[in-house]
């Protein structure tokens, strides 16, 4: 799917209404789907790469 | 909330990042991502600062042909929730970005402690040994006052390793002491650890973290010798029979010679009841250094290794543990935190230096000798404070890293690996393609 493009007008202008679309796309209002780094980290495991860091396994 | 007149801003610079229809925002400074749907991204782009929450509103309402008033709410909606990831400007408490320095403490340290430089095995990439310190000067009762001044500060856990460590006479009475004080992890490559030595180290409480280099005894004694596979499996059999459980796990680091058996190698830990797996990047250090034409690891093969591990690995939901071990991969990270535990580990070798890092053992970045310095002297050294204040300030410094969306949160990668690859600090360490693919791939595959 092509991202969605919005016009930019010029700030307080006032766009006259453009004709109606016959081909509006479908209405996904936006929305924000995930933020939960945390969770996903605790997947990923460390960041450190360091030969002799500490084990996966907790002591 | 936002009132008609109000005109939102995201923080300039902040990165689109657009990835097979899917997006994400990227924080420019802080280390903050949101995975949006496609008309959130565009949104994101109309909040300039120019426009108003009513032109915005407008302009989905137009071009969708939804009744203004329910366009409003849905702007809004979406801006509180941009506003609570902290991607508007006017969100609260925004940071410049991640603290340039700190002051080392023994709170929450971890100490990697190499009791022996001795080693029954000959690794061809061994960084510990092969650079001219093979001697242990460590006595027992030095071994056990750093121990000691770790547990009384407050340290995290002590990693005791080597060479071998149980070639040491006195292994047992350290295990014991530092397990019943720390969070203590032995590091062996279980070729010495027959039923009696097994019961000593199940009964210490101490983690056990056995190397293995391959799924084949051709992989592993290629690197480590011949034997070496089945002596190591030898002693995990004694250690599990011993009733090792959850304490027992793997530590790959990830070759030329064996990064097509990743797969295998999970395969073999899970097949074989280990709790974890952790990898490791290869790094140019000690006898590495030597054999690198055969050890390296192209970027192209990490990437391969680490869609596996951090993709299509999570699918399979298997028992073990797995820990992928790309350096700087983080996708979670408080303002102001450094992955990088630069300053929150110190290393002692065999010989008693200091060192602020495993990969960092050159003299020129000695912080003391463990013979007659505490560790609490080498926290304050003031070599120590150069080398964090140089890390910190990397990734302004590279201009790859200046340009990158994923800035804060790898943060210029591993500083000691780049060090070791390249003799200098302001480079990438050659797996930043390869993260930028993963940041968004891991997140989609999660979303």
């Amino acid at each position: 799917m092509e991202p969605t493009e919005l016009k930019t007008p010029a700030p307080g202008q006032v766009e006259p209404a453009p004709p109606v679309p016959k081909d509006a796309p479908p209405y996904d209002p936006p929305r924000v789907l995930t933020i939960q780094g945390a969770d996903i980290q605790r997947e990923l495991g460390t960041a450190h790469g360091c030969s002799f860091n500490h084990s996966v396994v907790g002591c | 909330m936002y009132a008609d007149d109000r005109r939102p801003r995201v923080p300039p610079g902040l990165a689109h990042v657009v990835q097979d229809g899917r997006h994400l925002l990227v924080h420019p400074i802080r280390p903050l991502w949101l995975a949006v749907n496609d008309l959130g991204s565009a949104v994101a782009c109309l909040c300039d600062g120019q426009h108003t929450v009513a032109e915005i509103a407008g302009q989905l309402a137009r071009r969708f042909r939804v009744e203004p008033a329910r366009a409003y709410q849905d702007v809004l909606a979406y801006l509180a929730d941009l506003d609570r990831a902290g991607f508007l400007e006017d969100a609260p408490d925004a940071p410049d970005g991640p603290a340039p320095a700190f002051t080392p403490t023994l709170r929450g340290l971890r100490l990697h402690l190499n009791i022996t430089a001795r080693c029954n095995l000959h690794c061809r990439h061994c960084g510990v040994l092969a650079d001219g310190h093979a001697v242990d000067r460590l006595s027992p009762a030095r071994l056990l006052a750093l121990v000691d001044e770790l547990a009384a500060g407050g340290g995290e856990a002590v990693a005791l390793s080597g060479g071998e460590p149980l070639l040491r006479d006195d292994w047992r009475g350290l295990v014991r002491q530092a397990a019943a004080r720390l969070k203590t992890l032995v590091s062996t490559n279980a070729t010495l650890i027959d039923d009696a030595a097994a019961a000593e180290l199940v009964e210490s409480g101490a983690v056990v973290q056995v190397s293995l280099d391959g799924a084949t005894p051709a992989t592993h004694d290629a690197v480590r010798g011949a034997g070496a596979f089945h002596a190591a499996w030898r002693g995990i059999e004694h250690l599990q029979r011993r009733g090792i459980g959850e304490r027992l796990a793997l530590a790959v680091t990830v070759l030329g010679t064996n990064w097509r058996e990743i797969p295998a190698i999970v395969d073999l830990a899970e097949a074989q009841g280990i709790a974890g797996v952790r990898f490791f990047p290869v790094q140019r250090l000690g006898r590495a250094i030597a054999h690198w034409p055969d050890l390296a690891v192209t970027p192209a093969q990490y990437a391969q290794v680490y869609d596996y591990l951090y993709r299509q690995l999570p699918a399979r939901r298997l028992r073990v543990r797995v820990d992928g071990g790309c350096p700087g991969l983080v996708l979670s990270l408080a303002d102001g935190e450094w992955w990088c535990r630069l300053g929150r580990t110190l290393t002692v070798e065999a010989d008693g230096r200091i060192a602020a890092c495993s990969l960092l053992t050159d003299d020129a970045f000695g912080l003391g000798d463990a013979r007659r310095d505490s560790l609490a002297a080498a926290l304050a050294s003031p070599v120590l404070r150069d080398l964090i204040a140089t890390a910190a300030g990397r990734m302004d410094a590279i201009p790859a890293c200046r340009v990158c969306a994923w800035r804060a949160f790898c943060q210029g990668g591993c500083p000691g690996s780049v060090w070791l690859a390249a003799g200098t600090w302001y480079a990438t360490d050659g797996l930043c393609e390869v993260r930028q693919r993963l940041y968004p791939d891991v997140i989609f595959d999660r979303t």
